[in-house]
């Protein structure tokens, strides 16, 4: 007579010989144990066989394939195509208008003049223009 | 009775003797070549203002070099006003006035001598001659017997401008033109934007040009008082989408100020001032007309 884990073995291994199965069958009726470890094999051997032998319908297949698809196109969506829209429309905006994306900048340059108007003297402080030699124009010329 | 005759006899040969000068003075001033330095000072209700020149003059064109308070140099070559930028002389966009000029033109179309006598100019033997022209009167010194002018002195409404030389000496006939030929003329017109910023220079006081760059474009921003003392600013830019007038005016009016854009010749012009926005347009009208 084998042990109960030598008839569990050779059972999942399927090496048990005639007059050994006939054995076991009668050991399984005295060992709730052993019942207990073959009913369980037994469910999980049904279990194992309906996933590798299930076939899905043709219908099922169309429906997972064309979830997956939108799946992969929304990521797609969001990974590439959306933050590149987002960039031609800034760029394009950018490069096409770039300085009333800036409305500091315009303050900025605004106040150059602000200072001026607000100041009793026209003439700022280390101006320099290519085009100063206009106001020397002015001076040089006698006022008639 | 004898004696008034001749004394009116004498008034009138001195008369036409002076009207001869003036005459010869038109012509000789036509042909004469000098260099010489000069003082000019003009003079408009408080404002003085005196200016240092070297001057180079072959008949009615010439280079004058201002050494102060300012240095300047300007030509003027058949008729044009040429602005000296180191060994180039570009056009200028605008007319440079020399007194001394308009005097000799002004003589040459009409004249009324008011006095004339002998003097002496820097030891030298000068006549003074007090002549009405075109609303304006000239005492001027001539001296003898060059016919140079050694003095002259611009009397009118709005002030006087005065020219003094303390150095002037005839030169030979090639010496002008050797000079010359030392500058490379450019004969390209001014552009738009140098046009644009002059009319608004042109009519402003206390003016001043400051460059700025944005986005690349080269801004001008021209700031001066109007004749009404009223402060203007005046951004002026080529045509460009990389700035928008609007936002810029809009800046200006979020603070309290007029501001208008207007465009010229592809020209963009942001004014921004303290006047009532009907006056602002009627001195654009003024100036852009």
């Amino acid at each position: 007579m084998m042990e109960c884990k030598e008839y569990r073995e050779k059972f999942i291994h399927e090496n048990l010989t005639e007059s050994e199965r006939n054995e076991f069958t009668e050991h399984l009726k005295d060992c709730a144990e052993c019942r207990a470890f073959v009913e369980n094999y037994n469910k999980m051997k049904e279990f194992m066989k309906a996933r590798t032998e299930f076939k899905s319908s043709s219908n099922l297949k169309s429906k997972i394939v064309s979830k997956v698809k939108f799946r992969n196109r929304t990521r797609l969506l969001f990974k590439i195509a959306l933050p590149t829209a987002a960039v031609i429309v800034f760029g394009t905006f950018y490069v096409s208008n770039p300085f009333s994306a800036n409305r500091v900048a315009y303050e900025k340059v605004a106040s150059t003049g602000i200072k001026m108007l607000n100041s009793s003297y026209a003439t700022p402080v280390n101006s320099q223009s290519n085009l100063d030699y206009l106001v020397k124009i002015k001076y040089a010329s006698d006022q008639f | 009775m004898k004696l008034f005759s001749l004394f009116v006899l004498s008034l009138l040969m001195v008369s036409v003797a002076f009207s001869s000068l003036i005459n010869d003075v038109v012509t000789s001033y036509a042909s004469q070549i000098i260099e010489g330095h000069r003082i000019v000072v003009e003079q408009s209700g408080s404002t003085t203002r005196i200016r240092y020149e070297n001057i180079l003059r072959d008949g009615y064109n010439e280079i004058v070099k201002i050494v102060a308070p300012k240095q300047f140099e300007w030509a003027r070559i058949d008729k044009r006003t040429y602005i000296v930028f180191g060994n180039e002389m570009k056009i200028s966009p605008a007319t440079i006035v020399d007194a001394e000029q308009t005097f000799i033109k002004s003589i040459a179309a009409s004249s009324t001598i008011l006095s004339s006598s002998t003097t002496y100019f820097h030891g030298m033997k000068s006549y003074k001659l007090v002549v009405k022209s075109q609303g304006a009167t000239y005492v001027a010194v001539i001296l003898d017997p060059s016919l140079l002018i050694g003095y002259l002195k611009i009397e009118r409404k709005k002030g006087d401008i005065t020219i003094s030389y303390d150095r002037i000496n005839v030169v030979p006939v090639s010496y002008f033109k050797a000079i010359l030929g030392r500058f490379k003329i450019i004969k390209k017109p001014p552009s738009a934007m140098e046009i644009y910023v002059w009319k608004l220079v042109s009519k402003l006081d206390d003016v001043s040009v400051t460059t700025i760059t944005i986005n690349n474009t080269s801004v001008a921003i021209v700031s001066g008082k109007t004749k009404f003392d009223k402060m203007v600013v005046a951004y002026v830019f080529q045509n460009a989408k990389s700035i928008s007038t609007g936002d810029l005016v809009a800046q200006f009016k979020i603070k309290g100020f007029t501001a208008i854009s207007v465009e010229r010749e592809h020209i963009n012009i942001v004014l921004a001032t303290k006047m009532k926005i009907s006056q602002l347009k009627k001195w654009i009208d003024s100036i852009f007309k």
